[in-house]
């Protein structure tokens, strides 16, 4: 059952260039994708792809320019401050950095009894109640209810983070590198915690990173952004044993593993990527793709259908090298 | 004689809480024109190891060892450090831009190292300069010359910061957590920098990070660190094929990998023992699942693994693979 469909979503930033002039930074450039209930749809892309803007504008934390979000049957994009609250408790994110996300000043109660105080009539030992049962369902107990941030380790503190992200029982939870700031033991104690939950509450994910290992261990399918544009999206098993576009196989061969004897890459990456300002000509990706021919300067490629649900932005999408 | 020579490295921070061991005793011997890669998760003493071989341990932390040399140079009990940082050790940092200074181009801060530490002036600094970001592998070197570091994107910074490491003319780079901030894309073009940097000039490296995959792709002999101890020390390919050390196990078991999905991952459970409590025994027993009496009561020594343990004996084999576990009776290795 679809859960979240969006459907050529746009966000442009003015940006200043000189006393009077203004243009458009095109930081997500018509997006679109479906997310079923109880999925975990993984987007993946470096720094200024776009990925964090993309998740802010589903959620409305920040305002599309145009595009339609439809989630539950209901496009999220023209719902009025009022309803939209009421649909807001079906969604929920968790951030990078939850000494950053969390407030200091709130003690490990306050912070997760916070949505339920302004979304239910949960008060006084019912919402206690419900608080540490929450903390149970993350792996923490009622002795920390007094703790402020600051005093929990960064496992404990994401923890808190998730816990209030379930609060109010969301269908969807956007993970935006929920464990990026981790060491690797926290690290797996959370993505154990977060495969868990799902499995335990039907939970939805959109799970944000730049590390294609952590995503594959939780997504079913891959979504790749580049400067603002998909160029790839497809099931995790797919992308992983023959991805379709250049950008996916730079991506997996700069991925460092711990493997001395795994092949030499075959495709390495020079250069930066562009500002959305003034993105290349014709394909994103053509000054950085060692693949790039005289089609790909003058000619932006459209996203296209192959085999097994696999959809690329590539005109060579069917002669690249596997992987 | 090796090149960097550590022999029982402990450094302390007496704090209103008490005495705060950072590292207990470290042994690390490191040849000259190696890539050697220390491993550790956040607090393990990674950095401040780094940072004694410096002379930059913040006060009020205490820095002790029966033997720190490099290249012949006695670096203990130092007060005067000009003859050691810069000119013979230069260090990069995880994040370029704040290492920069933002208020000068980059020609300004290349031209001023090359001045102090090579006394050249003029075109000839300029050309220097000129050269250096060629070798780091920025060819623009006019236009980068001229730039403030925030016209630069973070590869390109990091790139400039490694020149301005090298500018001095120092041989020995200590890197903690070069690529930490940068995309993997970058990431790959900075460590394949440093190793070509090795090749050409004989530097030899000293990379700091949490990152597993980091280590196997670039160095050639790993130290993984564990709560300011050393709990294993082998040539990466080997450290990588046959984890000794239970901590190193549990750190390549927890690591998400191509083929995991959905699979519970093997989370090391308990946390680091704090450095403020005195231990006794193994660091790691407490956390170990293969713990038994002896490892609460005696703390195990950086020993040789007994060629037959393990699969790797055979024509590969080089007796360099150390661990401190109780699971290997090894035999010592002598001094």
């Amino acid at each position: 059952m679809t859960l979240l469909e969006v459907r050529g979503l746009s966000k442009a930033f003015p940006i200043r260039s000189g006393a009077f002039r203004r243009r458009l930074a095109r930081v997500v450039d018509d997006v679109s994708f479906t997310l079923n209930a109880g999925e975990t749809l993984g987007l993946v892309g470096e720094s200024g792809c776009g990925k964090t803007t993309l998740a802010r504008c589903i959620l409305r934390i920040s305002e599309p320019t145009t595009g339609e979000v439809v989630f539950g049957g209901q496009d999220l994009v023209k719902l009025g401050q009022g309803a939209l609250r009421a649909r807001r408790s079906e969604l929920a994110i968790v951030y990078q950095n939850p000494y950053l996300s969390l407030s200091p000043r709130l003690n490990v109660h306050d912070l997760v009894a916070e949505p339920l105080v302004t979304h239910t009539r949960l008060r006084g030992s019912a919402l206690t109640t419900r608080v540490v049962e929450l903390l149970e369902a993350v792996g923490l107990s009622a002795d920390d209810l007094s703790k402020r941030a600051r005093q929990l380790s960064g496992g404990q503190a994401q923890r808190v983070a998730i816990a209030r992200a379930l609060a109010l029982r969301p269908k969807l939870i956007v993970l935006d590198e929920p464990t990026s700031a981790l060491d690797v033991s926290v690290q797996a104690q959370v993505l154990n915690l977060l495969v868990r939950l799902q499995r335990e509450y039907g939970l939805a994910y959109l799970f944000i990173s730049h590390n294609l290992d952590v995503v594959q261990h939780l997504a079913d399918r891959i979504l790749v952004m580049y400067l603002g544009r998909m160029v790839e999206s497809g099931p995790t098993s797919a992308i992983f044993a023959a991805p379709k576009h250049p950008y996916t196989l730079a991506l997996l061969a700069a991925t460092p593993e711990p493997d001395p004897d795994r092949p030499v890459p075959t495709i390495t990456l020079e250069g930066n990527v562009p500002s959305p300002l003034d993105p290349p000509p014709g394909c994103r990706f053509h000054p950085r793709c060692p693949l790039a021919q005289e089609l790909c300067r003058t000619q932006a490629p459209a996203l296209r259908p192959l085999r097994d649900g696999h959809v690329s932005a590539c005109h060579f999408a069917e002669e690249l090298p596997g992987a | 004689m090796a090149y960097l020579e550590v022999q029982d490295l402990r450094i302390a921070f007496q704090t209103h809480a008490g005495r705060f061991n950072a590292v207990n005793g470290i042994d690390l011997a490191i040849e000259r024109g190696e890539i050697f890669g220390l491993v550790g998760e956040s607090g393990c003493g990674k950095t401040v190891t780094s940072l004694a071989l410096m002379g930059l341990v913040p006060p009020p932390g205490e820095v002790n060892a029966t033997r720190l040399n490099l290249d012949g140079v006695d670096l203990l009990g130092r007060h005067d450090w000009r003859e050691v940082r810069g000119r013979r050790v230069a260090m990069i940092f995880q994040d370029p831009a704040a290492s920069l200074n933002p208020t000068f181009t980059l020609g300004e801060q290349l031209e001023h190292v090359i001045g102090h530490h090579l006394g050249m002036k003029g075109t000839a600094a300029r050309k220097r300069a000129a050269d250096l970001l060629l070798d780091v592998g920025l060819p623009d070197a006019e236009r980068i010359l001229r730039a403030y570091p925030h016209q630069l994107s973070g590869g390109m910074q990091q790139r400039a910061m490694i020149a301005l490491a090298l500018a001095s003319g120092a041989q020995f780079l200590i890197a903690d957590e070069p690529t930490t901030a940068l995309d993997v894309t970058i990431q790959a073009q900075i460590l394949r920098l440093l190793r070509s940097l090795r090749d050409k000039h004989g530097l030899t490296i000293l990379l700091i990070t949490h990152d597993l995959g980091v280590v196997a792709q670039t160095c050639d002999r790993v130290g993984v660190l564990y709560a300011g101890t050393l709990v294993e020390l082998a040539a990466a390919a080997r450290l990588f094929r046959g984890p000794k050390h239970p901590y190193t196990q549990g750190l390549l078991a927890a690591l998400p990998r191509p083929g995991s999905r959905g699979a519970e991952l093997a989370a090391i459970e308990g946390q680091v023992p704090s450095g403020l409590a005195a231990i006794t025994g193994c660091p790691f027993a407490a956390r170990c699942t293969r713990v038994f009496e002896h490892c609460r009561d005696v703390m195990p020594m950086l020993l040789e693994v007994a060629p037959d343990h393990g699969p790797d004996h055979g024509p590969d084999h080089r007796p360099d693979h150390r661990v401190a576990c109780h699971l290997y009776a090894g035999t010592e290795v002598t001094r």
